[in-house]
């Protein structure tokens, strides 16, 4: 599923992660991994970003990172 | 003396507890082989070090990778810490306590911001997470002390304890009856393969953390609605165009204020250091001590100290922004638009850091994630202006134009912006170069928190204030007292006998009866700076600088800020009262052409030459211990100068 097709205040779970070994490091320290489960907060269309809500704290990824996260509406 | 470190995630309150345990007893020092800026401080007879926040011990930033170096030395020489716990974040910044706990260090929790607890109806047993986690745990709200007197029992009587382990059994291999404790050297080894955690175990921390959670928190669902206030403000902030618009209005708010607020302490330096000057020609007899004093020490110190108001009001006012959580909105607005240019949010605060001195705003760059848009931020911020132009360019523009009025806007105030505007476009353009042509591998990594909204700790703003502006009145203070000290001795004593000098004097006012020759400005001429300044003169001369100016361009290679107090020891003023200065640079005319010496073509030229020249020792030696050689803060020097020259030659032609 596409992160544009999930609205701001919908929860998600992360089901797979895409992209590079790094990439996906760098998830996990910002507390993204399989499993976890993501809530839309808002993604002004000026940014080109995301900000979600993850383990309690606000964060913001760029769309295009966002994208390589596979997701399920919950 | 004992010591121990505070360490904790980003946003947890960290530097606020620093602040409320050491009080002025701190200060800001760097570790050895590496520039970890870390303030250092003291409380009953412990030495406390304040650790940048560190989101994992695998973290990819480089300031979270030497706090990672950091907490390994503690764990080397077991010693204790203070971890910093943001309660409304406890599963995350228990994901970062596991991974040191697992290093077996003595620890003490702080579980902080009891107050947001309070209000969210988050209550936990504290008595079972204790227990939970083996080491003693204090609640406490680090914003206004409560809680204090307890955590200040246990650091004075020690209490430090081992925590439990959480994974490190994953790790650890026993061989004839040993531990070997590889989890640490698994965590060594990670520096050289790219600190990858393995996603077991993550896992496995994340299910012994939840599990703990769900046995100390009464009802886990409450503070669901602790980020709803902030996503609300967001709504405006972050608004396409009430967002940007207020962006706008802030940063011109700030630029306002730096100006408005300092003149009149400004003014009061300078009058006090030119009433010091001239207390101490006519108190101290002997003529070298008093020329020594109020020719280069009072000069040159006055010119560190007119910086001070700006600099502490613009660290204050950027203080606040930081502290109440905006500035990170401000690099989620700047995002997209920094990014047609290779960089990012992330790179914002360097940048606006910049505008006070490029030092900190140079170590500051260690935060970005990806290293090829570290280094365009360090190579191009030199570019932004940064306090030490403020006063080259005021007294340029005073020169240049009168005090006048166009409409609702002040003409120096227009030029003003006009030439920070220039240097925001140059690093702009400069940093768009590095990102294309460095060959820099870019690790393409990019995230930004956004903290939940706070009215500012005053106490923690104005901290931050008064050491920052420290920093800088030390750091600059140094070298412009050497140059000062130096600057005298070239322009006080000469090569040539004092019979010589007198003599040239004499046949310059027999041949121009009509003139008011002044003997300072001959034995100027003839003294090792004259010489100096005559040397580089065919180089400059297409700048339309004659030789006095190439002494005042000299002197502020090592630091632009110096230009000033340079200017007015050439031109015999004496003090530095910018009335004094600024006649004498309007009196001044070029012998060849009998036109004034500083007119508008020369004017700009200087402007653009300062705009652009890499005029400071410091940013140079921080840029070497940044990047780790002097290869990049001399093609930057080379660079910049080369950039200064080609605009000064085509300001000064086309005015």
């Amino acid at each position: 599923m596409s992160q544009i097709e999930l609205l701001e205040g919908e929860r998600c779970i992360v089901i797979a992660i895409q992209g590079t070994k790094d990439f996906q490091n760098y998830l996990l320290v910002n507390g993204i991994a399989l499993g976890s489960v993501l809530t839309k907060n808002f993604s002004p269309s000026f940014s080109k970003l995301i900000n979600i809500t993850v383990g309690g704290k606000m964060l913001s990824l760029r769309e295009a990172d966002f994208a390589q996260i596979d997701i399920v509406k919950i | 003396m004992s010591h121990f470190a505070l360490v904790g995630k980003p946003n947890s309150g960290k530097s606020s507890l620093f602040n409320l345990l050491t009080g002025l007893h701190q200060k800001i020092a760097n570790y050895g082989g590496a520039t970890l800026e870390s303030k250092v401080g003291e409380f009953h007879g412990h030495e406390i070090t304040d650790l940048p926040g560190i989101k994992s011990l695998h973290s990819v930033s480089l300031d979270e990778r030497i706090t990672k170096e950091m907490v390994l030395e503690y764990a080397d020489s077991k010693s204790p810490i203070l971890f910093v716990l943001n309660g409304m974040q406890l599963e995350n910044n228990m994901l970062l306590f596991s991974e040191i706990a697992d290093l077996q260090i003595p620890t003490i929790v702080v579980i902080n911001f009891k107050d947001d607890l309070a209000k969210n109806r988050v209550v936990f047993e504290r008595d079972k997470l204790a227990q939970a986690l083996g080491c003693p745990v204090v609640m406490m709200n680090s914003r206004n002390g409560d809680g204090l007197e307890e955590l200040k029992q246990l650091l004075d009587t020690e209490s430090f304890k081992i925590p439990n382990a959480f994974c490190k059994s994953l790790y650890d291999e026993f061989q004839d009856g040993e531990i070997l404790n590889s989890y640490k050297d698994s965590l060594v080894q990670a520096r050289n393969d790219g600190a990858h955690v393995h996603e077991n175990d993550f896992f496995k921390r994340q299910k012994i953390i939840g599990s703990i959670v769900r046995s100390i928190i009464e009802d886990p669902t409450q503070k669901r609605n602790f980020l709803e206030k902030s996503k609300r403000w967001d709504r405006f902030f972050l608004h396409p165009i009430y967002g940007i618009l207020f962006f706008l209005f802030t940063m011109l708010l700030v630029f306002q204020a730096v100006f408005y607020f300092a003149t009149i302490p400004m003014d009061w330096i300078d009058q006090a250091f030119a009433s010091m000057s001239e207390w101490t020609n006519i108190n101290i007899t002997n003529e070298w001590v008093a020329s020594i004093i109020s020719d280069g020490i009072l000069p040159g110190l006055g010119g560190v100290l007119i910086f001070v108001p700006q600099i502490a009001i613009l660290f204050f006012l950027l203080g606040i922004l930081e502290h109440s959580g905006y500035l990170s909105r401000i690099s989620f607005i700047s995002n997209r638009f920094l990014s047609k240019f290779g960089l990012s949010g992330q790179s914002v605060i360097p940048l606006m850091s910049s505008w006070a001195c490029a030092i900190p705003a140079i170590m500051s760059a260690r935060m970005i994630d990806d290293p090829k848009e570290r280094m365009a931020v360090i190579f191009a911020t030199p570019l932004m202006t940064c306090s030490a132009r403020l006063p080259v360019y005021t007294i340029l523009i005073a020169v240049m134009v009168p005090n006048a009025t166009g409409g609702i806007f002040n003409i120096q105030g227009v030029l003003l912006l006009v030439l920070y505007l220039i240097g925001v476009i140059a690093t702009l353009v400069t940093a768009w170069f590095i990102s294309r042509r460095a060959a820099i591998p870019s690790s393409n990594l990019w995230s930004l928190e956004l903290p939940v909204y706070r009215i500012p700790n005053w106490r923690n703003v104005l901290y931050n204030m008064y050491l920052k502006t420290k920093a800088f009145v030390i750091d600059a203070g140094k070298i412009i007292f050497i140059v000062a000290m130096v600057l005298w001795f070239l322009a006080s004593y000469s090569p040539q006998s004092e019979a010589y000098i007198e003599n040239e004097y004499q046949s310059l006012v027999e041949a121009n009866p009509d003139k008011v020759i002044s003997k300072d400005a001959v034995h100027l001429e003839y003294s090792f700076a004259g010489y100096l300044g005559k040397l580089i003169e065919p180089a400059i001369k297409p700048l339309g600088y004659d030789w006095k100016m190439g002494i005042a361009l000299i002197s502020s290679f090592a630091a632009r800020e110096v230009f000033v107090g340079s200017l007015s020891t050439i031109y015999s003023v004496g003090s530095e009262e910018e009335s004094l200065i600024l006649t004498r640079l309007r009196n001044e005319v070029n012998a060849d052409t009998g036109e004034a010496r500083y007119n508008l073509a020369t004017c700009v030229s200087l402007l653009l030459f300062y705009v652009f020249a890499l005029q400071c020792m410091s940013t140079m030696a921080i840029v070497r211990r940044e990047t780790g050689s002097w290869r990049v803060p001399i093609i930057q020097f080379v660079v910049m100068l080369i950039m200064a020259y080609v605009f000064a030659f085509i300001g000064y032609r086309l005015f």
